[in-house]
């Protein structure tokens, strides 16, 4: 099982590797795309990147001679007409420097990628939401070489996937993403703060109201704003537990550690730690925390095992009862955990 | 055939009505959920559908979420108890490329969530919505949904929309009315109320659907002058004028063929 890491500076890659990841990913905005096009979305984020062509081709050198491979995102949900040409020549590039293979999106960029570099190496980004074996197989037959799973999908229907890929390599997320609306099905934009911040931050005013025209009972009104209390905490953890860290620099958020033993039965190829715009210092810990835990399930620990080890790194069981800061809280519900 | 007349009685929403073209009729039935997989409908309630929208004359359309495997064999059991002229709509490509497979008959339709665009109704400023252009009626879409035998997509009508959107040659393009969705999830705030706290706010749980009896309704208007509302696990906001303009014009060009109106 590889561990895949982002970096968003080209000194980073030494020491993520260092630390234990195997792959790591990278944005970039060339220069020249600024110029063409007049904006720095080239992939979903505007923060976060290489600064142009000769700072990926020079990551893609000290990757390799780091033993790591390097992936490229090219991940919004959409590119109009006006930019397949200029996607098409930064894929190949990118493919010339040695690069591993693009992070894709859009599954008319990978339709356009395929026919014009059929060479080219591609995995569909999570926010492509590929929820289903038969979404797997769609892209196995496109001539994808790895699909990146959305964050809220159980374990089970991870094992279904995995074990349908026939060849296709799966990918799921152990740490840090936390996006409220998944990521595939959101149309919204990242805005300035003033302006809203993320639509996921969920700060709309409201109010509920029936939806057949009569009055809400008091006691479903108490429920309401029970529920609405829950969401709010559920919202913190959701958000990195207010983007904080143990006294040691390990980073809380959505987290998967405790279900790594479980990826690697199921067949995943890789788990994922999210979050390119972070401090390096962020990405190291979360490279090192998750690094131990494969190490554990690689040296023959058991389920249980590994399980109550994840849990004990960071020294706060409590976050982890709580169940909001788990990706598969599952492992922890008694039912289902005999079915792991 | 139902005409203009009996759409309006049936949809009571005078802005509504004033989008269709005066020689409009009602021509399909949709049924099903777009945007959740606890709202897919059990065979009993889809046979209602079928006997109904055949009574009335209308071609059944059933809509279908982002599904997972369980969710997408009752789609296929679905499929198979469809009249041959009914249509599925689909909003995730994994169903597609199932239902092309094991029922290459059925004609397939994608859903506006597959019409990648910016929706936000939050956005101050038409510049906000250009980074990133939507991506149907590129190359690689077309072959996409030549591949998978798709003739026809729906689309929303995001804010700032231009004439642009429909300008799509040899695609039928359908249009959503008067609500567009911006966001869903699959983490349900609404369907974890009756959840014990360990098991809220985490997908694959067992939902008691209170998003049919509960709304959010929102209550500040965005600088565009929308208002952002919440159903279940979306988020949607009703067209204003502007975008209302849009679709009649379109319609009138003949650029859309078919408009679909839908409550919250």
């Amino acid at each position: 099982m590889k561990v895949t890491a982002p970096i968003s500076r080209i000194d980073e890659i030494q020491a993520l590797a260092a630390a234990g990841a195997d792959e790591l990913y990278c944005g970039v905005v060339p220069k020249e795309w600024i110029a063409r096009f007049n904006t720095g979305a080239v992939n979903r984020r505007y923060f976060g990147n290489l600064g142009g062509l000769e700072e990926l081709r020079d990551a893609v050198d000290l990757a390799h001679r780091c033993a790591a491979r390097l992936f490229m995102v090219l991940n919004a949900q959409s590119y109009g007409g006006s930019y397949q040409d200029a996607l098409v020549e930064l894929a190949s590039r990118f493919r010339d420097f040695g690069g591993d293979a693009v992070i894709v999106a859009d599954i008319a960029l990978i339709a356009e990628l395929r026919e014009r570099l059929p060479d080219l190496a591609i995995h569909v980004s999570s926010v492509a939401g590929c929820r289903n074996s038969a979404g797997v197989g769609l892209y196995r037959d496109m001539g994808v070489r790895r699909v990146i799973l959305p964050r809220d999908v159980t374990l089970e229907e991870i094992g279904a996937m995995a074990k349908a890929a026939d060849g296709v390599e799966i990918e799921a997320f152990v740490l840090n993403d936390g996006c409220v609306f998944e990521e595939g099905a959101c149309h919204s934009i990242h805005l300035p703060p003033k302006q809203g911040g993320p639509i996921c931050v969920d700060n709309r005013a409201f109010v509920y109201r029936d939806a057949r025209g009569g009055q809400i009972s008091e006691r479903t009104a108490r429920k309401l704003r029970e529920n609405d209390e829950d969401y709010q905490r559920w919202l913190w953890y959701r958000f990195g537990c207010g983007f904080s860290t143990t006294a040691e620099g390990y980073p809380f958020g959505p987290c998967g550690l405790c279900a790594i033993s479980r990826l690697e039965a199921m067949g995943v190829t890789s788990i994922k730690i999210a979050g390119r715009e972070g401090a390096t210092e962020r990405k190291l810990k979360s490279v090192e925390m998750v690094r131990a835990v494969v190490d554990r399930v690689h040296g023959g620990g058991s389920h249980q095992d590994v399980s109550n080890y994840a849990v004990g790194i960071r020294k706060t069981e409590e976050h982890c009862r709580a169940g909001f800061m788990c990706y598969y809280p599952e492992v922890r519900w008694k039912e289902v955990r005999t079915l792991l | 055939m139902l005409k203009v007349s009996d759409i309006a009685e049936f949809l009571r929403d005078d802005a509504a009505i004033e989008t269709l073209p005066g020689d409009a009729a009602a021509s399909h039935l949709y049924f099903g959920s777009e945007f959740c997989e606890h709202l897919f409908p059990d065979r009993e309630a889809l046979g209602r559908a079928i006997e109904v929208s055949g009574k009335l004359g209308l071609t059944l359309v059933l809509a279908t979420p982002v599904a997972n495997d369980a969710l997408v064999a009752k789609i296929g059991a679905a499929a198979a108890a469809l009249p041959e002229t009914a249509e599925i709509l689909v909003n995730d490509w994994g169903v597609a490329n199932f239902l092309r497979t094991a029922y290459p008959r059925v004609c397939l339709v994608a859903g506006r969530q597959l019409a990648k665009m910016i929706k936000d109704p939050r956005v101050p400023s038409a510049a906000w919505m250009k980074p990133y252009p939507s991506s149907y009626g590129t190359p690689g879409h077309r072959r996409l949904l030549e591949r998978l035998g798709i003739r026809r997509i729906e689309l929303d009508v995001p804010p700032f929309a231009t004439p642009d959107l429909f300008s799509v040659a040899g695609i039928d393009l359908s249009v959503c009315l008067p609500y567009a969705y911006v966001a869903k999830g699959r983490i349900c705030k609404i369907g974890s109320l009756r959840r014990q706290l360990p098991e809220k706010f985490a997908p694959g749980r067992p939902c008691h659907r209170e998003c049919l009896g509960i709304v959010e309704v929102g209550v500040n208007a965005s600088p565009a002058g929308l208002v952002s509302s919440a159903r279940g696990n979306s988020i949607f906001y009703r067209h204003d004028t502007a975008m209302a303009a849009l679709v009649r014009n379109a319609v009138a060009l003949g650029q859309v063929t078919r408009l679909v109106f839908s409550g919250v």
